[in-house]
């Protein structure tokens, strides 16, 4: 489980505000450990948070089981609120690989296997009935960058397990181990791409779970998909009218994100232009008021993983500071702005592509410590 | 919830804009509200979207809008073909014509639909008795 060495030295006491909330704190939403509080006296999440996203998705548990959630819900998880931008699965029949759209050769197949999200008989069994036996889909599709994916583990074995995004030109060696993990291999760029699986030593079986093959040079949330081609919706998250209200006053911020994968200057609050959020490159946190930009470089680590980043924005000075590094400081104003979207920007453009585990905002203006 | 997914086929993006101002930003660049709307420019990491005759791609710009609820402002867009309830899996009116049902696809669909969106044959799950269906309305869906 994660923890917030920040949440539990500065905890506020008394006066009906709870031990867990961060001193000074007019909102505090600890998505990670289901807490919420507002000092208006909201302590839900359809209170605090609005989501629209028309399509099921996916996230993780820290045990690592999938979890399957509706439309315009929260993905919410132990590890936190999982905001993503839309991406589309071309891979047909990503769990059942006993569909004729995949052609397996000396390779067997059954749809007998507990999935990644703990149904049974969800996922396919993948059997070895000689040296390098294979199972390919071939997807007619224009020229772009394909990134291929798969929940992988093994059976039986200890062989090389292989995947390919153009039909076996390219094997690539994955690691599988005896727990369902999300393998991925290179970005490549081609038309009509041809995926699959490569058993190479006889007698070897995997279980295989949400193959999936998207664009662009990352992976994302599982995307069901059987005899279509299926979009994930971008997740819309934003903060409802009443907990807007202790973003307007706020003068600072405290934010732990685990974040998948950086993109393009990824938001974790956007303020309808003025945003907190990653810096473009992933070093650390950086602040943006529309015109000017101070980020810091983090004291450990990396801002793929685990980050606990502070944000100070009190109307002449942005500050922030990320795992304990030096903190970045710059004049700049800040008007009273309300914050629009969490996660991601207005036109869903800038997802965070990661988990929030915790967001909290401030009316006083002091660097919250990020150890 | 309810999810009520609507299937358009517009003449082009500009008129796609014109009947639904509400679910398009420009700011700072022209994008679809992609919390909600499958169209045929994508955007990074979503499949153009298409909608098939048969094995024919269709002319137009088509478009996929999914609401929480019925809208029959939504339903009385000349241009709006389908209208389908995502939790019951059916089609709930329709301005396409029996022909054209047997023949449409979509792809892709938005991830958790389990009908018209997902390639099947649509008169399986159409009661045309409780449903009637008229003419095509735009003419787009006819040439």
């Amino acid at each position: 489980m994660l923890r917030y060495g920040a949440g539990k030295r500065f905890g506020r006491m008394g006066l009906g505000v709870p031990q867990w909330v961060l001193f000074g704190a007019s909102l505090d939403m600890d998505f990670a450990d289901s807490l919420y509080y507002s000092a208006t006296g909201t302590n839900t999440v359809p209170g605090l948070i609005s989501t629209s996203r028309a399509s099921n998705g996916y996230a993780q548990n820290l045990s690592g089981l999938l979890i399957l959630f509706g439309p315009d819900t929260p993905r919410i998880t132990n590890i936190g609120l999982l905001i993503e931008m839309a991406a589309t699965n071309v891979a047909l029949w990503c769990r059942d690989l006993t569909n004729a759209v995949w052609i397996k050769v000396t390779m067997t197949v059954a749809l007998n296997q507990i999935g990644a999200d703990g149904s049974a008989t969800s996922a396919t069994l993948l059997t070895a009935t000689a040296g390098n036996a294979t199972c390919l889909q071939t997807i007619v599709l224009g020229s772009s960058a394909r990134f291929q994916t798969a929940y992988i583990k093994r059976i039986t074995g200890s062989g090389v397990i292989q995947m390919t995004t153009d039909g076996g030109t390219t094997w690539t060696t994955v690691a599988v181990t005896a727990s369902y993990t999300q393998l991925s291999i290179p970005t490549q760029t081609l038309a009509n791409p041809i995926i699959g699986f490569r058993i190479v030593t006889n007698g070897d079986a995997i279980a295989v779970d949400f193959v999936q093959n998207e664009t662009g040079a990352f992976g994302t949330s599982p995307i069901l998909t059987t005899t279509t081609a299926a979009t994930r919706a971008a997740d819309n998250i934003t903060l409802t009218a009443t907990s807007q209200t202790a973003g307007v006053t706020a003068k600072a911020a405290f934010a732990q994100t685990n974040i998948v994968n950086i993109t393009s200057s990824p938001r974790i609050v956007d303020f309808a232009g003025p945003f907190i959020g990653p810096q473009a490159a992933g070093s650390g946190p950086a602040i943006n008021n529309g015109t000017v930009n101070v980020g810091a470089v983090l004291g450990s680590g990396s801002y793929v993983g685990v980050v606990k980043q502070s944000f100070v924005f009190d109307g002449t000075n942005l500050q922030t500071v990320g795992n304990n590094g030096t903190p970045g400081t710059i004049a700049g104003t800040w008007a009273a702005l309300t914050p629009i979207n969490i996660g991601n920007r207005a036109d869903l453009t800038r997802g965070l592509n990661g988990y929030l585990a915790r967001l909290t905002f401030f009316n006083d203006n002091a660097l919250r410590p990020t150890a | 919830m309810s999810q009520t997914d609507y299937l358009f086929v517009f003449a082009d993006e500009a008129s796609a804009k014109a009947a639904l101002p509400a679910y398009w930003s420009a700011n700072p660049d022209f994008v679809w509200d992609l919390s909600r709307v499958m169209s045929p420019t994508g955007n990074g990491a979503t499949a153009p979207f298409t909608v098939y005759m048969g094995t024919d791609v269709l002319d137009g710009y088509p478009l996929s809008l999914s609401l929480t609820a019925v809208d029959e402002t939504i339903w009385s867009i000349p241009q709006c073909m389908l209208e389908g309830d995502r939790i019951t899996a059916t089609i709930l009116r329709t301005r396409l014509d029996a022909a054209q049902m047997l023949g449409i696809s979509v792809s892709p669909v938005m991830a958790g639909t389990a009908y018209i969106f997902a390639g099947q044959n649509i008169s399986l799950i159409l009661d045309q008795s409780q449903h009637p269906i008229s003419d095509s309305a735009t003419g787009i869906l006819d040439s």
